[in-house]
């Protein structure tokens, strides 16, 4: 019986590796001869109440166990201590307009354990241009993680764990400044906070100290005895006064959520989820672009001037869950999210310049599978939800061409289109894949003697193509989580698969096959669902 | 059961009868009352435009349409085969209007300018919406009233569907919901990430009104704007020269409550700025 292998759900390009996000651990893999290199795992949990984590893994490469030892988390020893872990999936449950629910809800949340994972899950990776560090942000634990690739003398790779710091929400998206120097970090309350990429503890207590993250400011100073805002004169209803009664008689101020103490700066927000966030440097300047579950693209000012809106992409009519910004046009932009089509914006001026339909895309792949299948189903209901948008330049005819590769949560298929120099997008060419695809990343070495421009997609080995839910049977054939494709001309063609580290994320939840339909299927959540009848999941 | 069920059919018959009998009557806000808190984090079933230039104000401001249709009538349609435009945009919100008396005393002093309410409760945006209707009818001779009106909208979401960047020059805030505990201090309509939408949607030189009978929210409030580098605090001497400072002051619905109280009332005005080079 062939074992159940986690499949990748975030793809990154760092310098001359790629680094892919399974569960919670993170393989690197060389881009020379796309040979994995080494594993990242989650270092074991220290609170016994989660009873799985004692069977870490023992063997492997041999840089992996030194890993988890190595692993410092060196801004986590300011957070409290034993911070019971929200693990996975109840967020999938959750409706994500309900941030703002009461304190009994909130209670329910943490009281969910144990996802199909060990370890909080990876959510988003990013990288410096440098190539030397991996920024990666996990769910359940809130954190970002910072990395650093390692080459050691014998020639093996690691990667080598420098920071956690736990942000105030849950971090859903990540970019960098030019210079490298500070991540930007996107969370689900809508916030996008600034922070370091490397610091030391010392400075770190200083610089705590010194910034004030706006909104909770004035709460952290000496503690002031509890005085109710309201009083006689602004509450009025009998019951309310009694509120107010019990409440002066309470001397002592209920204990405040702390903030966190390392230096992180809000930058903007939005009172939506937040989606994707990319920087871009467009003219000199730089800006940076938000998108929302609330249809709005956002364009904001660069550090330091980022509380200044410069416009805004309005035209979605569903969520924004995927931009794109092209490095070679970086005054257009692409984004994808719960609408029918991939919309083509001028970014600055906030005018959408094209659209492209890719339901009428997803529905050939789906109607085809269907056909397959014998079965009917999912090509009625088919619905886009753009969960990766890739951009490559190829050398072409008459000068370059710009290729943008979408892809659709739960879709077998790459879905390849051309990015006229009218800034049109005209789909070319779709590829069936033997799974949905999960990510995609588009790897161009132009440095190199053999100039290449290659993808790789990360494929779902677990479900069923085309479904979501439903898991593969044992006797079907496994599938390799990532594959190669490479451009010859402009069309796409299979190369090969990549060796991945064996099935070792233990896949040990047959009995909860919800959970990690959430991790890796995300994005459908959030579509809003106002009146019209619940959707078969 | 039988209560709520009552109280609803005695609602409807009530809005019936009252619109179909196109009184100049002002409506009764017995019949509208809704419970205070909205939250605004919720999806809600809300209708905004996409943008701004999709956004039909023809229906809310008829007599200020540049190409007035055969019909005079409202015709809530229109939107579908274009969009009608009017010859001048709305220039003044009040976020979180109410009741609508602000709206309802700028009117007459500002005749040539748009007003708009924005109301999250529904009720209450009806409400606004018959009472303005009701006015209109009464002023039928003068024109008064045809330059405000009111919608429902979640503002903390969707400022920006309804207004282009720099399109206002006033933003009222009056008596806004205090969200006294802490953990729902994020449900303000003011904090450093939402002014920086309201700097977006008022011009340089704009300005933002706040009022409210809560001390601790009005030292939020200007904490907030004073510390956002768009805004600066408008003088004490140049706020009390405002004649809308004073209309807020008495006219709105919750200045009136809270002067029978004898509560205190806190006003703060901020400037908007001009932006820095970029």
């Amino acid at each position: 019986m062939s074992k159940l292998r986690m499949p990748y759900q975030c793809l990154q390009r760092s310098g001359n590796l790629l680094v892919a996000a399974r569960g919670s651990s993170i393989d690197s893999f060389s881009l020379q001869d796309y040979s994995l290199l080494s594993t990242w795992r989650f270092p074991p949990a220290q609170e016994p109440s989660n009873g799985r984590t004692s069977q870490e893994p023992t063997n492997k490469l041999p840089a992996e166990n030194s890993e988890s030892s190595v692993d410092i988390a060196v801004g986590a020893a300011s957070s409290p201590p034993a911070k019971r872990r929200k693990l996975s999936d109840s967020e999938g449950s959750q409706k994500p307009g309900d941030e703002g629910k009461g304190k009994k809800k909130a209670n329910n949340r943490s009281d969910a354990v144990a996802s199909g994972l060990d370890a909080p899950a990876i959510t988003a990776l990013a990288a410096t241009k440098g190539g030397r560090h991996v920024i990666a942000a996990t769910n359940e634990d809130k954190s970002i993680r910072v990395f650093e690739h390692v080459f050691k003398q014998d020639g093996t790779h690691q990667l080598r764990s420098l920071s956690q710091r736990i942000m105030p929400k849950r971090p859903c998206a990540l970019a960098l400044t030019e210079d490298d120097a500070t991540i930007i970090a996107a969370d689900k309350f809508g916030d996008v906070y600034s922070l370091p990429l490397l610091f030391s503890e010392s400075e770190n207590q200083t610089a705590a100290n010194g910034s004030s993250p706006s909104s909770q400011a004035s709460g952290t100073t000496a503690p002031k005895p509890f005085v109710p805002a309201a009083s006689d004169l602004t509450v009025h209803s009998q019951r309310n006064l009694k509120a107010l009664e019990n409440q002066k008689r309470q001397t002592n101020q209920p204990p405040e959520k702390s903030e966190p103490t390392f230096e992180h700066k809000l930058l903007l927000g939005h009172v939506s989820m937040l989606t994707d966030v990319v920087r871009v440097s467009f003219q000199g300047r730089s800006y940076i672009i938000s998108a929302d579950r609330d249809e709005h693209i956002r364009v904001s000012r660069g550090i330091p001037q980022a509380h200044i809106i410069e416009g805004f992409c309005l035209g979605h009519t569903e969520f924004v869950s995927r931009l794109c910004v092209p490095d070679e046009r970086s005054n257009l932009l692409i984004s994808g999210g719960g609408d029918d089509y991939l919309f083509v914006w001028n970014w600055l001026s906030g005018t959408l310049v094209s659209k492209v339909d890719l339901k009428a895309a997803v529905e050939v792949v789906m109607r085809d599978l269907e056909t397959e299948n014998h079965s009917s189903g999912p090509a009625d209901h088919v619905k886009v939800a753009v969960s990766g948008i890739s951009h490559v330049r190829l050398p072409g005819e008459n000068g370059v061409e710009d290729i943008i590769i979408a892809i659709s949560e739960g879709v077998p298929a790459l879905f390849v289109f051309l990015l006229t120099p009218e800034s049109h997008l005209n789909h070319i060419q779709t590829i069936r894949l033997p799974g949905n695809a999960l990510a995609v990343v588009s790897i161009s070495s132009t440095s190199s003697s053999t100039p290449s421009n290659d993808i790789v997609v990360s494929i779902d080995s677990i479900h069923k193509p085309g479904s979501t839910t439903d898991r593969r049977s044992d006797t079907d054939e496994p599938v390799d989580p990532l594959r190669l494709y490479r451009f010859q001309g402009r069309e796409l063609v299979p190369v090969s698969t990549l060796q991945s580290g064996d099935g070792d994320e233990a896949l040990e939840n047959e009995n909860q096959p919800g959970r990690l339909t959430n991790l890796l299927y995300n994005l459908e959540n959030l579509r809003k669902r106002d009146g019209e009848a619940k959707e078969v999941e | 059961m039988a209560g709520p069920a009552n109280k609803r059919q005695k609602r409807e018959e009530y809005k019936n009868s009252y619109r179909e009998e196109s009184t100049v009557a002002l409506p009764k806000k017995k019949f509208y009352r809704q419970r205070a808190h909205a939250n605004p984090f919720s999806d809600h079933q809300l209708t905004y435009p996409v943008s701004p230039e999709s956004m039909d104000w023809s229906s809310y401001y008829p007599a200020f349409v540049s190409t007035p249709p055969g019909s005079a009538v409202e015709d809530s349609n229109a939107a579908t085969d274009g969009v009608r435009k009017l010859s001048q945009d709305v220039e003044v919100a009040d976020i979180g209007c109410g009741f609508g008396g602000l709206l309802v005393a700028l009117a007459p002093k500002l005749p040539n300018t748009l007003l708009l309410g924005m109301e999250i409760r529904t009720q209450v945006t009806e409400y606004v919406q018959d009472r303005i209707k009701a006015l209109r009818a009464q002023n039928a001779d003068t024109g008064l009233y045809q330059n405000a009106a009111c919608l429902r909208a979640n503002t903390m979401k969707f400022l920006p569907n309804f207004f282009k960047k720099h399109q206002l020059s006033k933003i009222f805030l009056c008596f806004p919901d205090p969200h006294f505990k802490a953990r729902k201090h994020k449900a303000r309509i003011v904090s450093t990430t939402l002014n920086s939408e309201y700097a977006y949607v008022v011009r340089p030189g704009g300005i933002i009104y706040t009022i409210t009978d809560v001390e601790d929210l009005h030292n939020w409030m200007v904490q907030h704007f004073d510390s956002h580098p768009s805004f600066a605090r408008v003088p004490e001497d140049e706020q009390e020269a405002d004649e809308c400072v004073s209309v807020m002051r008495t006219e709105t619905e919750e200045g009136k409550k809270v002067e029978r109280n004898k509560g205190p009332k806190f006003v703060a005005l901020f400037r908007r700025l001009e932006d820095p080079e970029w």
